[in-house]
């Protein structure tokens, strides 16, 4: 269980100060897929960074009861579309140095997934297409052997094919212990991937529910989405009406 | 098995391009000891004509004849040095900062359950510079203080 | 074991429930019979690329109707006998009549004029 408590960061910038994280509470059970949604600059992206302990925060977040550090941070794995690999190296330098410093590399997932995608695995990766680098950041998360592997808009750039193609393949592989905290923006696409919604909003969290829950109340998660940020289908008709006083065309 | 441009490889951060930085950390280094060499020569040879006078032809030896002590002859042995010393300061941050270049790869190595893999790839070569450049300093010390001592006109 | 191969995931009605009707209807139809393997979930979850959970959800009422028997770690079998594909015919048969009237009142027939449209098209029908 990774939980979160009143996480709160503050940003001072030259201008006065920015709340990216307003108290956030959150429990994340092992297994679960969770879509974390939010409009840019919500706190997803500061979210993540926060339980990985690249940023300082007020608050508390425990994996299992304990505090991240050195002895447990292995459980957790990142994918980010900044891409954290390192770009001089070819995917085989990566897998010895994952090896080197994760006891618990997945080696057998790993083959079957660089073959899958077709992936060179002796070429540097800096001559790799940003499709195949983002394909190759998510295989080392999904590899390193974490239980929680945290992803960033991994899929910046590839078209919806290699998209759907990993969404298919990712439930497939996935271990029943292994947990899945993705923050993007594509809603409609991960709808039936995920098992629960998470929605950030000027870095609290609105919304939080699960798929099971919506499709009893027959809802798209669109529908949940729109209904939280209060959206009003008929903005657009009104704003036009306004603007072109009610004429007709 | 390790070779040794393995070896040489640990020394930096992964998938470091170290040749650059090398050449030109040795150019530094090899820049420190000509010039140190050349001010010590400078003065030795100095130090050495003022030992004596001309008489006419003939050269000899000065009744007042004062040989410096080999401290004198060094002082400031250090100074050429100190570039070298801050390319290797320097070369630590860049060392870090190359995490942040082309990818975020700073966000693996704080990621990492061993302690300090990160510190040490940014200053374990600057480090290993700054042993080397030591050593230079040490041998040429020790070979220019030989030198002295042969120098020296005997007696004095 | 029950095929997905011309399973397609439609819009507007939860995956749950069409998962539920792809499986009634192959019991209907007899192309799903008795001591039939039904796929894993995680099996299923990868092929549709669709969450475990909802998987789940529509295995569990299936097994709530009886219509699935599990034993936890071992595989999922139907267990269809004659009264249950008649109960589940029936079933459908009165669902999907049920839409079908619903849809004719909100278009204001009335119950002849329905019939009578039916009638007429089940012909047609038949002709082809």
């Amino acid at each position: 269980m990774l939980e979160i408590k009143s996480l709160k960061k503050y940003y001072r910038t030259p201008l006065g100060g920015v709340e990216a994280l307003r108290g956030v509470d959150l429990k994340i059970g092992q297994g679960e897929i969770i879509g974390l949604f939010g409009e840019n600059g919500a706190g997803k992206t500061t979210l993540l960074k926060s339980i990985l302990g690249f940023l300082p925060y007020e608050g508390e977040v425990l994996l299992d009861g304990e505090k991240i550090r050195r002895s447990n941070i292995s459980r957790l794995s990142f994918a980010t579309c900044e891409h954290s690999f390192f770009p001089n190296l070819t995917p085989e330098a990566h897998r010895e140095f994952y090896k080197m410093h994760f006891g618990t590399f997945r080696d057998k997932r790993y083959e079957a997934l660089m073959n899958f995608f077709e992936l060179p695995k002796r070429k540097a990766l800096k001559n790799y297409s940003t499709g195949q680098k983002n394909q190759f950041e998510v295989i080392m998360a999904l590899c390193q052997g974490a239980d929680y592997i945290l992803m960033d808009e991994p899929f910046v750039g590839n078209d919806i094919f290699n998209r759907e193609d990993f969404y298919k393949v990712l439930l497939g592989i996935l271990e029943p212990e292994e947990t899945i905290l993705l923050s993007t923006h594509l809603l409609e696409e991960v709808d039936k991937f995920v098992g629960r919604a998470v929605l950030l909003r000027q870095g609290r969290v609105i919304g939080d529910v699960t798929m099971v829950e919506l499709e009893e109340q027959n809802k798209t998660l669109m529908d949940y989405v729109k209904e939280v940020y209060g959206y009003r289908p008929d903005r657009v008709e009104r704003a036009l009406e306004e603007l072109t006083g009610g004429e007709d065309e | 098995m390790i070779t040794k441009r393995k070896k040489r490889e640990g020394c930096f951060p992964p998938g470091y391009e170290y040749g650059e930085q090398e050449r030109i950390g040795g150019i530094f280094l090899l820049a420190a000891g000509v010039l140190f060499s050349l001010r010590f020569f400078g003065r030795l040879y100095g130090m050495i004509q003022n030992l004596y006078i001309y008489v006419g032809q003939k050269r000899m030896l000065r009744e007042d004849a004062e040989v410096a002590a080999f401290g004198r002859l060094i002082q400031g042995h250090w100074v050429p040095y100190i570039p070298f010393f801050l390319f290797l300061i320097v070369m630590a941050f860049y060392h870090y900062s190359y995490y942040y270049r082309g990818t975020k790869s700073i966000y693996l190595m704080r990621r990492l359950p061993a302690k300090g893999v990160l510190p040490a790839s940014c200053v374990r070569e600057p480090l290993f510079g700054m042993a080397a450049g030591a050593a230079v300093f040490g041998l040429l010390e020790l070979l220019y203080y030989g030198i002295y001592l042969l120098a020296v006109p005997s007696g004095l | 074991m029950i095929s997905f191969e011309d399973f397609v995931l439609g819009d507007g009605y939860p995956i749950y429930l069409q998962i539920i009707r792809h499986i009634k209807q192959g019991i209907a139809a007899g192309a799903i019979g008795h001591q039939e393997e039904v796929p894993s979930r995680r099996a299923l979850s990868a092929l549709l690329g669709v969450n475990p959970n909802t998987i789940q959800k529509a295995y569990h009422m299936l097994e709530d109707e009886g219509i699935i028997v599990s034993r936890s770690g071992a595989k999922s079998y139907t267990s269809v006998d004659e009264d249950t594909v008649q109960h589940i015919r029936r079933e459908l048969q009165a669902g999907d009549t049920a839409v079908w009237v619903e849809a004719m009142k909100r278009l204001g027939l009335s119950r002849d004029q329905a019939l009578g449209l039916a009638a007429d098209l089940w012909e047609k029908g038949q002709e082809n």
